[in-house]
């Protein structure tokens, strides 16, 4: 009998490294053809982690909704960003 | 699992079966630890002790597959996520971490007749491959690696494939009419199913020895 998956309940002490997950993503996201990766990839970082919809994170950055669709989608490269988000991550960055 | 706990990973995995990708993110600050725990699972069946990195890497990796399939998952069927999924994403592991697999279809189906192994469980059909493959899954690591890839195909398409396989190995000058009076099916049919299956085990990392 195969041994079974380990008990939900139990999780190891495990801290994902943020910074490797992004550039994980970002690579998948080069392989699909996006022309920013790594901007798609730290934008939707930022969002996921806080679980917010992407109205909710636009309001707390201070940005249109528009721009955080056209910076996950890869559209904008960093120096295209409005301010907030290229500060976002640019601290993003600064984790490493 | 506690309710609330619960609940944030259904809507978790409803954001991600709506298509907003970055939820992945959530799942992992929110559920790491369990993804973790799958992880390091998956891969101590091979023996295998993985590094901080490959952790890191393979949980993401888990995440983003169940994004891709968080519209299949029912939160009322009770597996949490990762256990639901479990054949795909230890075929995953272990192709992020082996590469392909290499599986002879005629090497196991004689795994399945041998006096060693396991009798299946409970009723079964004589035909039907699974029944007998499911009782090696445990100690023969290239009959989990099938099992994994051929998750999803039905029963009878899996025995067809394997038997297909084998009356080709016996030098059977009509393999499809063979296995097609065995099943049912017509000739053409049977090697329809033959090549579905052979592409779905080539998608999924296992390669057949020629």
């Amino acid at each position: 009998m195969t041994k079974p998956p380990p008990d939900p309940a139990v999780s190891t002490a495990f801290a994902a490294d943020p910074v490797r997950m992004r550039d994980r993503y970002a690579e998948r996201l080069r392989g699909e053809g996006l022309e920013h990766p790594v901007v798609a990839a730290t934008i939707a970082a930022l969002r996921g982690t806080a679980g917010e919809t992407t109205e909710e994170f636009a309001e707390r950055m201070g940005v249109p909704p528009a721009a955080v669709l056209a910076a996950e989608a890869g559209l904008l490269a960093v120096e295209e960003l409005p301010d907030p988000l290229r500060f976002a991550i640019r601290g993003f960055d600064h984790r490493a | 699992m506690d309710t609330r706990r619960r609940e944030l990973l259904e809507r978790i995995m409803a954001d991600l079966a709506a298509g907003d990708r970055a939820m992945v993110f959530r799942l992992i600050s929110e559920f790491g630890g369990e993804l973790a725990a799958f992880v390091h699972w998956a891969a101590g069946r091979d023996g295998y002790r993985l590094s901080r990195q490959e952790v890191d890497d393979l949980v993401f990796d888990c995440a983003d597959r169940l994004s891709g399939l968080a519209g299949s998952w029912r939160p009322d069927g009770g597996a949490l996520p990762w256990v639901w999924a479990r054949r795909a994403l230890v075929s995953m592991i272990r192709y992020n971490l082996f590469g392909p697999v290499s599986v002879d279809p005629v090497q196991m189906a004689e795994m399945c007749e041998s006096e060693d192994r396991p009798p299946p469980v409970g009723p079964h059909d004589e035909r039907d491959w699974l029944a007998k493959l499911e009782g090696l899954e445990g100690t023969e690591p290239r009959v989990a690696a099938f099992l994994a890839a051929v998750e999803g195909v039905s029963r009878r398409n899996v025995s067809v494939f394997l038997e297909y396989r084998v009356q080709q190995w016996l030098s059977d000058p009509e393999p499809s009419r063979t296995v097609g009076a065995m099943f049912g099916l017509k000739p053409n049919h049977v090697r329809q199913i033959a090549h579905r299956v052979q592409v779905r085990l080539r998608q999924n990392g296992v390669e057949r020895v020629a």
